[in-house]
């Protein structure tokens, strides 16, 4: 029995319609139940008292205000930023710096970028438990080194001027590579062309690499900054297992506010209203260029 | 003159990435050292002989053997569950008429970039609160829910925004003749996902597994929030514990260190020629 092309279309279109949706729901319920539902779980216990074992109890913005009051959360807000934008700033400039010398041919170059790139695969308790080992002011090589050369001990973990920087250093070595290699994969895109039509036409290399390398890596500089920022805002672990956010509270980060407020706190709402903060301000750094790109890419593809 | 120059360039081009190299050989040859100094030697001396007791010693100096098990169990669950789901909402998302799709990508890519200590006290006291687990009642309370159970501590990491992202890119880039002709062949839509579309991914999956298996394998936060029990402990927090109580056995500290981070170098070493191609590709594009 023959049929139109037109009502096989539409079965087809039927078809895949629902095989689409079978394929989807899993990974969508999936996400709802352990991402969306929990934040806007979060919403709503910001907005209480609660202590894990008396029903929350319903106190309007009173964790808001408290944390905007409250100078140890402050604290922890300004050592999270200093370590954040810091970590990016030193970071970004050393990492294009290593890919642009990764980008001349090298003897062992390969061997020299995969050695970099390394230690982000370790975690970071692993990393952080290597160099409290290297910070170590009686055992460690560091301050062995430096008594040796007739220098005084540093206590870089438990100095309060130096712990977040020493924290700070640390992660810096770890997330070099990662972010090296993606720098790099965008100075091999950019025609030869250019830096050498810049040289001929007498350009030294700090003004080839201002006014032609720089704007031609726009688009990975940016990602690069945006991720390692947000990477940054989220430190934890590297206080936790180093200095326990001390000391002084030097090496407090939000996160760990967040973490101590409910666990040792036992203040779920304290510690929601912090994760719903966190929440709009990464909104705020992160999907700006996000959207900006996703419009430049449909564009282009126009 | 101008060769002079290029010579002088291309050495102090190799000073400076030798000086680089140090820099991260040091450590990690020093972490190796450390690891096999004897007992009772100093950690800044060359040891008088490689002490290999070490490793097994470091191993039952807790119970890391168990330890290893949970991380091996989460993390291959985790792996497991992210390829399959990424490659079939990739495929829906990149090949099939998908109700509203476009908004599911806007909220994937709103995802993409959520950090994911976010929602790590939300999602606590939801598992807390399940009823009738854990000795738990109707409304969820009394007990500990689904705290401290394999279930609950993969559950973060068995679906990932950026899973499905990757897989959807690669899915976009095969082209659709592959699946009409399938379909002319009188293939069903999900015989065309499976055995048309779906073996040529092997580089997306590979950074996919790469990615969940590093997550899921160095995961700190969730573990040490929602682990109860000593028996469920996985490495990364087993480790943590180890050092708070144990802070000046370097040499087993190291030696520890060194065993938990062979299993994710191994599988990134294995992973990074698709690995580096994937994550650059995301970023240039």
């Amino acid at each position: 029995m023959p049929r139109s092309t037109v009502s096989d279309a539409a079965d087809l279109e039927k078809q895949q319609r629902r095989a689409g949706r079978w394929l989807l729901a899993p990974a969508m319920v999936l996400l709802g139940a352990t991402v969306v539902l929990p934040l806007l779980f979060a919403a709503v216990l910001s907005l209480t008292k609660y202590d894990l074992l008396s029903p929350p109890r319903f106190v309007g913005l009173a964790n808001y205000q408290a944390l905007f009051t409250d100078a140890r959360f402050g604290q922890a807000v300004g050592n999270t930023l200093f370590f954040a934008v810091g970590q990016v700033a030193i970071g970004i400039v050393v990492a294009l710096l290593v890919a642009m010398l990764f980008d001349r041919p090298l003897f062992g170059g390969t061997a020299m970028r995969t050695l970099i790139y390394l230690p982000q695969a370790m975690s970071y308790v692993t990393v952080a438990l290597l160099w409290s080992f290297l910070y170590d002011p009686y055992v460690g090589p560091i301050n062995h080194l430096v008594k040796a050369m007739g220098g005084p001990q540093i206590n870089f973990l438990t100095d309060t001027s130096l712990a977040m920087p020493s924290i700070m250093a640390m992660s810096l070595w770890r997330n070099l590579g990662y972010y090296m290699i993606i720098l790099l994969a965008g100075l091999k895109a950019i025609p030869p062309e250019l830096p050498e039509a810049a040289q001929v036409d007498g350009a030294n290399w700090f003004q080839r690499t201002w006014h032609v390398t720089i704007p031609q890596l726009a688009s990975p500089l940016l990602f690069v900054a945006v991720t390692w920022l947000m990477g940054g805002l989220q430190m934890f672990t590297q206080a936790y297992v180093m200095t326990r956010g001390g000391p002084a509270n030097a090496t407090r980060s939000i996160v760990y506010d967040m973490y101590e407020s409910a666990f040792t706190g036992l203040d779920i709402g304290r510690a929601s209203a912090i994760a719903v903060l966190m929440f709009a301000v990464v909104m705020l750094i992160a999907l700006p260029p996000r959207l900006i790109a996703g419009m430049r890419g449909r564009k282009a593809r126009a | 003159m101008n060769k002079l120059r290029k010579i002088f360039g291309s050495a102090s081009a190799h000073a400076v990435a030798l000086l680089l190299t140090a820099l991260y050989l040091l450590p990690l040859l020093y972490m190796v050292m450390v690891s096999l100094i004897p007992e009772g030697e100093s950690t800044t001396a060359i040891p008088s002989r490689l002490a290999w007791e070490n490793y097994p010693a470091a191993l039952s100096a807790s119970t890391f053997d168990l330890f290893f098990a949970n991380s091996v169990i989460v993390s291959v669950v985790s792996a497991l569950s992210q390829i399959v789901l990424s490659c079939m909402a990739g495929y829906a998302l990149a090949k099939l008429p998908v109700k509203s799709g476009n908004t599911i990508l806007v909220l994937l890519i709103g995802l993409l970039v959520l950090p994911p200590e976010i929602v790590m006290v939300p999602l606590f006291v939801m598992t807390s609160r399940v009823p009738f687990v854990g000795g738990n009642d109707l409304l969820g309370a009394g007990g500990v829910g689904m705290l401290d159970t394999f279930a609950v501590l993969a559950l973060p990491h068995m679906a990932s925004a950026l899973a499905i992202f990757l897989m959807r890119q690669f899915y976009k880039d095969l082209p659709d003749e592959m699946g009409q002709a399938a379909r002319v062949d009188g293939a069903g839509e999900f015989r065309i996902f499976a055995s048309i579309y779906t073996p040529l991914t092997l580089p997306a999956v590979a950074v996919v597994t790469v990615l969940a298996f590093q997550s899921a394998w160095n995961d700190f936060l969730w573990p040490l929030i929602q682990v109860r029990s000593n028996d469920m402990r996985t490495l990364q927090l087993g480790m943590s514990v180890f050092y708070q109580e144990n802070s000046t056995q370097w040499s087993l500290l190291m030696a520890i260190v060194i065993l938990v981070s062979i299993p994710v170098i191994v599988i990134f070493v294995f992973g990074q020629r698709y690995f580096t191609s994937g994550i650059s590709a995301g970023a240039v594009k």
